[in-house]
């Protein structure tokens, strides 16, 4: 996939997991928005996966540590035919719930509690390399999730081990739930339990995907984000954790969210007219037979 | 006389050498055995470090890619430190990781009350799909290793410390039905009561009986050797065999063996009396040897007669 091919995957994903969370009435938006251009680079170009066949013995692992960031990865296992798109539409109420679990085809571990991800992806990494396989694993981890000791015991071993098929990733957007996290130096922390690191940005596509096909494990890259990013209101704002937008904030969301026509999935119903899309602007009622 | 960590680590000696699957994670926990097993296996014992929320989490890791994984430290530290994880990590995808727990009860004796494993079958036992076994010698304790590995999902054996003769052989039936009866020579007799043991309070509970022997009263001794699952019909229908049943453990009071004997005596009916004898709702402090413990908790074999012939 070309990087503009990236960029519009990541733009659907965002719109997507938007979508879904209006649909349902609840998630966490911006959790999901944050991390929506590494799950791209991710899911379009970094890991090896099947999913007409989910469980491949050969697959890449990815573990999404920050359970609660799952609407972005339920758009891009939707998209990529892991399940049925119309799941999206049960989020909350069918397969899909609030934080992911192993009953989701492409999704390899519960999470929701934080801290978890890192030591089972050390396993994961341990047992491929006994097997001599050639798979590796792959940890998305949120910034504030590393207040969590076991991150830092699963990172001691990791280091001790010397685990090269093991990569880590932090949304880094320097938000907990409730506050602004202290400044912190995220990258030395890991290199002194013998890891290497790279800080870039988590939302230049190019970039991402060129640290991710060069490094070696152990590695954690510390990927600089906005927390909300694509809505302007939510960007940055420790209000907005698991506040799902009401009337007119979601107008102004779909806005900015918007791509183009062609990527409007399932278009949705405005508010103040239901027979017009509330994203691309469409008359519904036109496309129906 | 063998150590029951001895007889764990000959039997998963034995399993390592025909599952190539196998792998074996520690706390930073050394034994003569696990020692004889890194000799020959250098690679499928793994030092954790002292990281047991980590040792959890990577268990599930490593079973989620096809490996069986014992993971062997002190009983409290292997279960309660890490306790999320076992749910999360192990639990939830019913991953096949067998956790070793050395120290049941008051094993650890006057090392204290960090080291007393008496919370730990109650907390294992409220999640769901662990099996639990409470070996009170070493064939049995060497069965559970075995019959764990069989499982493919989590289990919990606990153990013992102290130095205990065999009781069982590897054919008894106590394998197959989960718990065994002691009972006296004299068939036919009226037994007035039974004491319901598991692991090394079975040891009491047959002192006990003999003690009641010596002045004419008969009672029976149930071992229940697996505390979970628990086959409540059979197990319930044994125990309406006598009017009075008396549990005795070295757990708190709460969620264990006492817990067990209630929920099966209410699920089943039970119309007898029942005493359950444990350490109460408290914790040991202080350099107290385990039979001054069992004397002071009154779950020594003197205390478990003088209750029986009290009801």
């Amino acid at each position: 996939m070309t990087p503009t091919d990236l960029k519009r995957k990541a733009a659907q994903l965002r719109l997507t997991a938007f979508e879904t969370a209006v649909l349902a009435g609840k998630g966490h938006i911006p959790p999901a928005l944050s991390w929506a251009d590494i799950c791209a680079v991710l899911f379009y170009d970094v890991l090896r996966l099947q999913s007409h066949n989910s469980t491949w013995p050969d697959r890449d692992r990815f573990i999404l540590s920050k359970g609660h960031g799952c609407l972005v990865l339920y758009a891009a296992l939707a998209d990529l035919g892991f399940f049925p798109r119309e799941e999206l539409n049960r989020f909350d109420r069918g397969m899909l719930a609030g934080h992911p679990d192993i009953c989701i085809p492409g999704i390899e571990v519960c999470s929701g509690s934080l801290g978890h991800g890192l030591g089972v992806g050390a396993g994961m990494a341990l047992a491929a390399r006994m097997d001599g396989a050639s798979w590796r694993t792959f940890v998305l981890l949120g910034d504030a999730e590393l207040q969590e000791g076991s991150v830092w015991e699963a990172a001691a071993f990791a280091g001790k081990f010397h685990l090269d098929n093991l990569f880590v990733i932090i949304d880094r957007n320097n938000l907990g739930a409730t506050e602004r996290l202290a400044p912190d130096q995220i990258g030395y922390k890991f290199k002194s339990f013998g890891w290497s690191y790279d800080e870039i940005s988590g939302h230049n596509i190019d970039h991402m995907s060129y640290v991710l096909h060069q490094c070696k494990g152990p590695f954690a890259l510390i990927a600089n984000t906005t927390k909300g990013k694509g809505v302007s209101f939510m960007e940055d704002s420790p209000l907005w954790h698991h506040r799902v937008p009401k009337g007119e904030e979601i107008e102004r969301a779909r806005a900015e969210l918007f791509i183009d026509e062609e990527d409007c999935p399932g278009h949705v119903a405005s508010i103040s007219d239901p027979k017009i899309c509330g994203r691309c602007g469409t008359h519904i009622d036109s496309l129906r037979p | 006389m063998r150590d029951f960590r001895d007889a764990v680590f000959e039997s998963l000696h034995g399993i390592l050498r025909v599952d190539p699957q196998v792998i074996i994670l520690t706390n930073d926990m050394g034994a003569m055995g696990l020692d004889a097993i890194r000799a020959e296996f250098p690679t499928r014992v793994v030092n954790a470090g002292i990281a047991e929320q980590n040792a959890m989490s990577m268990a599930g890791g490593l079973a989620h890619s096809g490996k069986r994984i014992f993971v062997y430290g002190i009983a409290p530290h292997v279960t309660m430190r890490c306790l999320e994880q076992i749910k999360i990590d192990i639990c939830m995808p019913r991953a096949g990781v067998t956790i070793l727990g050395v120290g049941a009860g008051l094993a650890y004796g006057t090392d204290g009350p960090t080291h007393h494993g008496t919370e730990d079958i109650a907390i294992m036992r409220a999640l769901p799909g662990m099996t639990i076994f409470n070996p009170c010698d070493t064939v049995s304790a060497a069965e559970a290793v075995s019959l764990a590995h069989k499982l493919r999902s989590p289990a919990y054996i606990r153990m013992d410390k102290y130095l205990r003769p065999e009781l069982y052989r590897v054919s008894s039936s106590i394998f197959d039905d989960g718990f065994t009866i002691h009972d006296l020579d004299e068939q036919g007799a009226r037994q007035k009561a039974t004491i319901l043991a598991s692991g090394i309070t079975v040891w009491t509970a047959i002192q006990a009986q003999q003690t009641l022997k010596e002045t004419g009263t008969l009672v029976r001794v149930i071992d229940l050797f697996k505390l979970k699952p628990i086959n409540v019909g059979y197990l319930g229908s044994t125990l309406a065999e006598t009017p009075v049943i008396i549990s005795v453990e070295e757990n708190s009071r709460i969620g264990a063996l006492g817990s067990i004997l209630a929920e099966v005596a209410v699920d089943t009916g039970y119309a007898g009396k029942i005493k359950r004898l444990s350490l109460g709702d408290r914790y040991l402090m202080g350099a107290t040897d385990r039979e001054q413990a069992a004397k002071r908790f009154h779950i020594d074999a003197g205390s478990i007669a003088e209750v029986v012939r009290s009801m």
